[in-house]
């Protein structure tokens, strides 16, 4: 009986696939691009994880050391400062980026002319399309001690301090400097999810006499709900990697190391310039990441599943 | 019938003239062909564009040249993802002798040994006769080219000097040239406090952020100055041998550093400048000072040719090179570095053995008198003429590179800087420049050289130990913090613990005991 449901279910999914072909095969190279530079690697990366790389020995032949790599993660304090500056820049992220990017989509909601709506729009999204190597070097001339910003402090008698090298902050520059390239590109999928809402409940509301911000509060925002939801587990599941390498590497120098410096940079550093040795314990250090990341966005799903909102599946 | 036959036989003889004809030039076809080099070198690809003195070479040698190009900023990183990916060049550059990497990558099958016999290379075997070659070799054997910099050690101090703003220091109200850290100090603040030009004159900046180590470090030790692996080793009070680098007069140079960039010496931004841009700002009037490498000349063409059209005065007089200074003891002192053999040439593991007779002939080629001449100043008679066995340049002014690229690339591939060792060289800038390098020297040659034990750090080498010393991370970090000097150190110096820096002084000096 089990079996005779088992062929009906593929002949079912088989006759979906051949009316959707069109469909299915638009959706094929993306499926081989994550095939091919996402999953294939992970076979490469575990074993490499576990080995001490031989340039003679290749991934699958180096000496295998079992969980050494990890172990020796344990001990390396610098990997330790690492993790902290990456779950601390990602928090930071997430705790003022997506609030901002809700704030701007809320905004921009409320503009009643289409054409201002479309400009403002069309400046904030902007700075997204800039890469993060010509933006390090506008803002390293804007805010570096002898840029424009520092100058103009200097003729008003405050001190002048370089956040891209002052310990103390960096960090906030790195999130504020975020905040300004993404936060147009962040709010379009909230736009999108608030012109989703039923304009009736808006109407409704406006005759009950319901405010702007009593509009804001009882219908766009439940009315999101979900989609923030969504990004916010992808924004967990994102954070031992935060999608913040090419801002971290050209913005960071040696005397930012201690509260700059993420895993991605590390690995980046321990490869290909000060070590080169080991291409097992970076490997190691990407696993640690990629485990973390799993575990994030299983509990971060399970939360906003229970707190009974939609989640990623 | 028989027309038809007599065709037949005629047309067959002649297929089988031309097939046994084409067959007999396949072979001497093939003997023509160039064996393809790729070679990754600094700006390879602005170099190797095929000009008249890279053509005459190729033709000679039977060998086309194929660039990779790496940049001051990524050789590094290239190299070593070109490594890991088994995409290296067949011969690439670059300081690796005095890493880690080196005796891994020969362990590891990535770099070919250089063949003992070399017989059949009269120059190159003459060159690898000397100190540098012998201090490279893993057991015995040799697994990369030096790049001879310098023909002795005084001669280092060239590789960090300081060019400074003298006619500002002047119009500042200073008289005279700075011969001590403190007046060195008060000259540039005088500078930055008077900005005479106007221009927001800033600290001193550096072609290199991380030449500043070499230059300040050797206030506390002039040995001191050499990271990676090559670290030199010193004695200390119990007879055991330390590396000079976790020494008290070590985190001297790091609190004279930190004095310096505390009071406005060195420019703030000093961690995140470039190349590019420190050279820009000296030569723009917005830095007092620049720290540059390789002798006073070594800016002509990027800084000094352009001085007059921006400033309407002369290089020479508006700027100064610092003597050599002083160290916390009062006795002058310069950074005494492995940098007299900066670099080195590495053969790929891969190539064939007819690749490898090629590539030993092309150093072979420029090592020799023909080779060294046309590949650093082109064929004779046009931009140079031999007089009394000596290069005189028609115009000194004009760079040779200006007229054949590949002699900025050809010229260093093996050594560079042969003027500071062979007197029928010229240096490919004015004599004057020359000059300025000659009294620095003159300075370094009085200077005494600390005691130091480079077996200890060829042992390091040959026991494989895989412990570094990040020197220029860790000068800057301390330099620019905010935090204590001794605290940061002792930071640092944990972190040493922990990759093992005990355990690697212990096994060095049982290795030395043996």
């Amino acid at each position: 009986m089990k079996k005779r449901t088992k062929k009906v279910d593929c002949v079912r999914l088989w006759k979906r696939i051949k009316n959707d072909r069109m469909l299915y095969l638009l959706l094929a190279p993306v499926l081989a691009w994550y095939l091919v530079f996402c999953y294939l690697p992970v076979a490469g990366g575990i074993s490499l994880s576990l080995r001490n790389f031989r340039y003679d020995m290749g991934i699958w032949e180096s000496p295998f050391v079992g969980l050494e790599h990890f172990r020796k993660m344990l001990s390396d304090r610098e990997f330790m400062q690492a993790a902290k500056n990456t779950i601390i820049i990602s928090l930071g992220r997430i705790g003022f980026q997506m609030p901002c990017a809700i704030l701007t989509a809320l905004f921009l909601n409320e503009i009643r002319s289409a054409k201002l709506k479309r400009t403002f729009q069309t400046v904030i999204t902007f700075p997204h399309f800039i890469s993060w190597v010509v933006l390090a070097g506008i803002l390293s001339n804007l805010f570096g001690s002898s840029g424009i910003i520092n100058q103009i402090l200097d003729v008003l008698g405050i001190a002048n301090v370089s956040p891209i090298t002052s310990a103390s902050s960096f960090r906030p520059f790195i999130w504020i400097s975020n905040i300004w390239k993404e936060v147009g590109w962040d709010s379009i999928i909230y736009l999108a999810a608030i012109t989703s809402i039923d304009p009736g409940l808006y109407e409704a509301a406006e005759v009950d006499g319901a405010g702007r911000l009593k509009r804001i509060w009882h219908i766009t925002l439940p009315g999101i709900k979900s989609t923030i939801a969504i990004m916010l587990i992808l924004a967990v599941g994102q954070i031992m990697t935060n999608g913040s390498f090419d801002q971290i590497f050209n913005l960071y120098s040696a005397p930012v190391y201690k509260v700059g410096d993420t895993l991605d940079t590390y690995i980046f550093r321990e490869s290909f310039i000060t070590g080169g040795l080991n291409y097992g314990y970076s490997t190691a250090i990407g696993m640690f990441k990629s485990i973390i990341g799993v575990i994030m966005i299983t509990v971060s799903n399970k939360v906003v599943t229970a707190l009974g909102e939609n989640g990623l599946y | 019938m028989k027309r038809g036959n007599v065709l037949k036989k005629t047309l067959a003889a002649a297929l089988g003239l031309t097939m046994s004809l084409s067959l007999q030039t396949v072979p001497a076809m093939a003997e023509e062909a160039p064996v393809e080099i790729t070679i990754a070198t600094w700006n390879a690809d602005a170099g190797f564009q095929g000009d008249a003195v890279q053509t005459a070479i190729e033709e000679k040698l039977g060998i086309k040249i194929v660039p990779m190009n790496v940049t001051w900023d990524d050789y590094m990183q290239k190299i070593q993802l070109w490594a890991s990916s088994g995409s290296l060049p067949d011969v690439f550059v670059g300081p690796f002798r005095t890493t880690a990497t080196y005796p891994q990558w020969a362990d590891q099958g990535v770099i070919s040994a250089i063949p003992g016999d070399l017989s059949a290379y009269p120059n190159l075997e003459e060159y690898l006769s000397g100190g540098a070659a012998e201090e490279a070799k893993l057991n015995g054997t040799l697994y990369c080219i030096p790049r001879q910099t310098y023909p002795d050690q005084y001669w280092t101090c060239l590789d960090r000097i300081i060019c400074y703003r003298w006619d500002l220091a002047q119009k500042a109200g200073i008289e005279k040239e700075p011969e001590t850290w403190d007046e060195f100090s008060e000259m540039i603040q005088a500078i930055i406090a008077a900005d005479p030009d106007g221009t927001g004159i800033g600290g001193m900046t550096a072609s290199d952020k991380n030449l500043m180590s070499g230059m300040l470090m050797p206030y506390g030790s002039s040995i001191a100055v050499d990271g990676g692996s090559s670290f030199k080793w010193v004695k200390d009070e119990n007879g055991q041998y330390v590396p000079a680098y976790f020494t008290e007069d070590a985190l001297e140079g790091f609190r004279f550093a930190r004095n310096l960039y505390d009071s406005g010496v060195i420019e703030k931004d000093i961690a995140l400048t470039t190349n590019q841009s420190a050279e820009e700002k000296f030569l723009q009037g917005s830095s007092a000072a620049i720290v540059i490498s390789g002798g006073f000349g070594n800016k002509y063409e990027k800084v000094a040719r352009y001085w007059e059209e921006v400033h309407g005065s002369s290089y020479l007089d508006d700027v100064k090179a610092l003597n050599l200074m002083p160290d916390k003891d009062g006795n002058k002192t310069y950074v005494m570095s492995n940098s007299y053999a900066w670099s080195e040439s590495y053969i790929n593991a891969g190539v064939s053995e007819e690749k490898m007779d090629k590539i030993l002939k092309l150093y072979d080629y420029l090592l020799s008198d023909e080779g060294a001449f046309l590949s650093t100043y082109g064929p004779e008679g046009e931009l140079y003429d031999m007089e009394d066995g000596k290069v005189v340049l028609h115009d000194a002014d004009k760079m040779i590179k200006d007229v054949y690229p590949s002699c900025d690339v050809l010229s260093t591939l093996v050594r560079w800087n042969p003027s500071t060792y062979d007197n029928r060289f010229v240096a490919v800038w004015p004599k004057e420049y020359t000059e300025v390098d000659n009294l620095l020297v003159a300075q370094a040659a009085e200077v005494e050289i600390p005691e130091f034990y480079p077996e200890c750090t060829q042992k390091l080498l040959e026991l494989g130990i895989e412990f570094t010393v990040n020197l220029d991370e860790d000068f800057l970090s301390i330099m620019t913090g905010e935090e204590p000097v001794e605290e940061m150190w002792e930071e640092i110096y944990k972190q040493y613990e922990a990759e093992g820096l005990s355990d690697m002084i212990t096994q060095i000096n049982g290795a030395m005991a043996e």
